[in-house]
């Protein structure tokens, strides 16, 4: 690690927003160069600074509906270098399937509660600078634990372990990663994902690192929750 | 105060008295000028008056009329049945005239119809109650005071189809068809001053006054001694007399030629009775002695007297000649139809009782009578209820219709019910064509087919608060009265509240609805976010603790308590109003909801619901019921799959919620308890909840709702 990651953070919750700066400072691994407390200003300091990442709050000012969402792709879309984190205090898939509506990559979408674990968002930072998907991990489960028998077929097929490497597998960990969690081998890992890619019926070029958030969401997606833009104000 | 009728003895009239009673109460509480009310016992049968008219001189010209039209029946004993029959019609047909005469006078005092009736009714009256006292010797004692008798007796009944005929030429609307009649009016007038000014001289000159009694018909002049000149005058003036009426009859065929429907309607009436008059008189003076034109002779006075008061009861109370009020209109039609069948009743069994007392012993007579006046009581009992439907049933009455009206609208589920009440209502009570009821928020209601632009339009509002408007149109030929528009718009003013509690009560749950999203964003901006806030510090704090292996647990556990109260908090603002909700609609919520239950749930949509949205209250109301059913569902049924269905017709929004429940041991009534204060919720949008038993076992819960807008757009 040669330098911190320069980081734009958006939110307009104050004690949040110097809690998150403080802890990402004292982990010595990230520099914010700007706050911000609103979508508009948001964009223009990424367009001034162009940072590594931006951590952007889902609710922002003026509406207070999903502002951040709005704001991450626009960056994505200007900026295909800089990564955004989506912090929110919904856990539901909806939000992350209107993220990642357009494709998965340097996004991820992460509960409020992650900034207990600094590792764990600074993780997420430095995954989205790289062009890797994180979920968190409670809408990963929230997603797996559905029961709706029409929308999944395939997922009752797994075996145990392989549900846990699928679960990791959405949160947009590492082959390595995902070892460490479960402790097993890489190679197990490996084995695992190929069997469950095929019960699931994904195609297995998606198993590259950068493709199977995606792939896993799209499955999920795939009969399932259908967004809708809010039309009411 | 006139009260006309007596008690009813059997249960079909007894059920009708109040609310004949009861028709003029309302009236009263409506009308400014209505006089106190006589209100009789109950079951009493009371066709009350309003008391300035029943005291005013019409009403004691009418008991004039039937006291002199009742002296007849002293000279009835001992007659021959034709005469007895005739005599009977007579006092019946005179009363029956006269009663409408003093009805339309009091009602419309400027108009001289009515005068002319009740002066022809009264006038007749008068000629025969002169006719009947020649034979009282305590009131007409000597020849002078007889032929001051005679000439009352016999110039009155004259003068009175003098005005009848007046009137014929006249009716309905007060002047003669056109200018070139005028001169009718005059030659009627002038005609009836002659025969007055001839009857008089005629009576100076009746010598025998057995003889001038038993004269062959009232035509022949025998037993007076007139001169020739006299003669001649009496036989032109009975010619001019016969062709008077031939005019007077060309004269309504004229005026019923160039009449509007709603005319002819009331003419056709008026003209059957006044030519069974006019036949009448006709047989008078060619005076038959036997056959079937004897018995018509004999019967005729009667019908045509009785016909004669039942064609102006027709167009005046039916057709609505003069606008006499619509109440009255209802309860006189009745008390009319009454009054003659209870007369012809009394007129039949009477009459076979006097026939029978002329040939049999008085108790054989007596016998028959009881036995006829039995035998025709039935008869009498049905003619009764024909004419109490035929009264009543055709129309609601004012009263009647506002009551209906006030039960219907409670029990209304929404504006579009309330509208479409209203527009039959109105409908009924009035006659109405096409009434069209244009409400804010609703569809507009139409009941009929349109003729045309809406002649009357009564605004509904309640405090200066405008919910739409009645438009209508009367059937063809009608039209609609003061009275009748007073009628509706009582009608609007009570749809006006209906509406404005709908509206307040959708106002209610809006802003119990926005209560509820602001409720949601502070947890979520306060709460939620200092939490959040905390959870950072506390990470901060533990980063900095270094090695204190102590501190860093506590910290930890701490933090882990901060994130449980978090999610708990989370979960709390997703119960009060779920972001969803908010963000991703009715169909992103309730797949939400589906995805954190623990059994499989089938949820159906059409695909256009995805990405549609409605007022947010609607959206609310529909996902809770969802929430709540799904809750029970779980809680009661035992159930291992639920259905969810979601659709939309062109005008609302349907949930269903269906489980394939496992045993009736779970009751309908717990299941409901707990959505009671949903189903509040949907009637307060207009909209509505039914629980029904599914054949497997379980339920089905469907909820509807209207996708227009109730009341007020979203602020």
């Amino acid at each position: 690690m040669t330098r911190p990651l320069r980081v734009v953070i958006a939110e307009d919750h104050f004690l949040f927003r110097e809690g998150t700066r403080q802890l990402l400072e004292a982990s010595g691994r990230v520099e914010v160069t700007a706050t911000v407390g609103d979508a508009a200003t948001l964009l223009a300091t990424v367009d001034r600074l162009g940072p590594d990442a931006v951590i952007v709050d889902i609710r922002l000012p003026p509406g207070h509906t999903t502002e951040g969402i709005e704001a991450a792709r626009r960056i994505r879309a200007a900026h295909p270098d800089i990564g955004v984190v989506v912090l929110s205090q919904y856990a539901n898939a909806l939000y992350a399937f209107e993220l990642f509506r357009d494709g998965t990559a340097g996004l991820a979408y992460l509960l409020k509660d992650r900034v207990g674990d600094v590792d764990e968002l600074v993780g997420a930072v430095l995954a989205v600078t790289h062009g890797g998907s994180v979920i968190d991990p409670e809408v990963v489960e929230g997603l797996l634990s559905r029961r709706s028998p029409a929308t999944k077929p395939g997922l009752e097929d797994l075996t145990e372990r392989e549900h846990e490497v699928l679960a990791e597998m959405a949160q947009g960990k590492s082959n390595a990663a995902i070892a460490s969690a479960l402790g097993i081998s890489d190679s197990a890992v490996e084995k695992h994902i190929t069997a469950l890619m095929a019960k699931l019926g994904l195609d297995a070029d998606d198993a590259t690192m950068n493709r199977r958030v995606a792939a896993v969401l799209a499955f999920f997606r795939s009969g399932g929750p259908t967004v809708s833009r809010s039309a009411t104000p | 105060m006139v009260t006309i009728a007596s008690m009813p003895d059997n249960r079909s009239m007894a059920s009708r008295p109040d609310a004949i009673v009861a028709d003029e109460q309302a009236r009263g509480a409506t009308m400014s000028d209505a006089g106190a009310m006589d209100v009789h016992g109950p079951g009493r049968l009371a066709l009350v008056t309003r008391r300035h008219a029943a005291l005013g001189p019409p009403w004691f010209v009418w008991a004039l009329t039937v006291v002199a039209a009742a002296t007849v029946f002293p000279s009835l004993r001992g007659a021959a049945p034709p005469e007895t029959v005739e005599g009977l019609g007579l006092v019946v047909g005179v009363s029956m005239v006269a009663t409408i005469g003093a009805l339309v006078v009091s009602r419309r005092p400027a108009l001289t119809q009515g005068w002319l009736l009740l002066a022809f009714a009264f006038l007749w009256s008068l000629g025969l109650a002169a006719n009947h006292l020649i034979d009282v010797p305590a009131v007409v004692d000597g020849l002078a005071a007889a032929r001051r008798a005679i000439a009352v007796g016999e110039a009155a009944p004259v003068l009175a189809l003098h005005a009848l005929l007046l009137l014929l030429l006249i009716v309905p609307v007060g002047v003669p068809p056109s200018r070139r009649w005028h001169w009718l009016a005059w030659a009627i007038v002038i005609s009836a001053i002659a025969w007055s000014v001839l009857w008089i001289v005629i009576a100076q000159r009746v010598e025998d006054l057995a003889v001038w009694r038993s004269r062959p018909s009232p035509a022949s002049m025998a037993g007076a001694s007139l001169t020739d000149v006299e003669t001649l005058l009496v036989r032109l003036a009975q010619i001019a007399g016969l062709l008077l009426a031939g005019l007077v009859t060309t004269a309504l065929i004229v005026r019923y030629r160039s009449s509007n429907e709603e005319q002819r309607r009331q003419l056709t009436w008026i003209t059957l009775g006044g030519s069974a008059t006019l036949v009448w008189l006709a047989l008078r003076i060619a005076d038959p002695q036997a056959g079937i034109a004897l018995t018509l002779k004999s019967l005729f006075p009667g019908l045509a007297f009785i016909s004669l008061g039942l064609g102006f009861g027709f167009a005046l109370f039916r057709y609505r000649l003069w606008d006499i009020d619509l109440v009255v209109r209802r309860s006189i039609v009745y008390g009319l139809l009454w009054l003659t069948i209870a007369a012809s009743y009394a007129a039949v069994a009477a009459g076979l009782g006097l026939a029978a007392g002329a040939t049999f012993p008085i108790e054989v007579a007596i016998a028959i009578t009881v036995v006829a006046t039995l035998i025709f009581q039935p008869v009498r009992q049905h003619l009764e209820r024909l004419a109490d439907r035929w009264a009543f049933g055709r129309r609601d009455s004012p009263i009647a219709a506002i009551q209906t009206f006030g039960e219907v609208v409670g029990g209304a589920d929404g504006p579009g019910d309330v509208a479409v009440e209203l527009a039959r209502t109105a409908a009924r009570a009035v006659g109405l064509a096409w009434v069209e009821v244009v409400v804010v928020g609703a569809e507009t209601v139409v009941v009929g087919t349109s003729n045309g632009e809406p002649v009357t339009s009564v605004p509904i509002t309640w405090r200066a608060e405008d919910f739409g408007t009645l438009g209508c149109r009367p059937a063809r030929g009608g039209r609609i009265t003061p009275d009748d528009s007073a009628l509706l718009e009582s009608l609007a003013a009570q749809a006006a509240l209906a509406f404005s509690r709908a509206r307040l009560a959708s106002r209610i749950v809006q802003s119990q609805e926005q209560e509820r999203r602001r409720i949601e964003r502070d947890i979520h901006d306060g709460a939620q976010q200092d939490l959040a806030a905390l959870i950072a510090r506390l990470s901060l704090a533990r980063s900095r603790a270094g090695e204190d292996q102590v501190l860093r647990e506590t910290l930890d556990g701490i933090q882990h308590d901060v994130r449980r109260i978090l999610a708990d908090l989370r979960e709390l603002a997703q119960g009060i109003h779920p972001s969803v909700l908010r963000d991703g609609g009715l169909v992103a919520a309730i797949d939400d909801r589906c995805a954190r239950l623990p059994i499989a749930v089938s949820f159906r949509s059409s695909p256009d619901l995805a990405s549609r949205r409605f007022a947010p209250e609607i959206e609310a109301a529909a996902y809770f019921c969802v929430a709540e059913a799904l809750a029970n569902a779980l809680k009661h049924s035992g159930s291992s799959s639920i259905d969810i269905e979601l659709e939309t017709t062109r005008s609302e929004l349907i949930a269903s919620v269906t489980d394939a429940g496992r045993g009736v041991e779970s009751g309908a009534d717990t299941r409901g308890s707990g959505l009671a204060g949903l189903a509040d919720r949907l009637r307060a949008l207009g909209g509505g909840l039914t629980i029904d038993r599914e054949p497997t076992g379980g339920f089905r819960l469907t909820a509807t709702l209207p996708l227009r807008p109730t009341g007020d757009a979203e602020p």
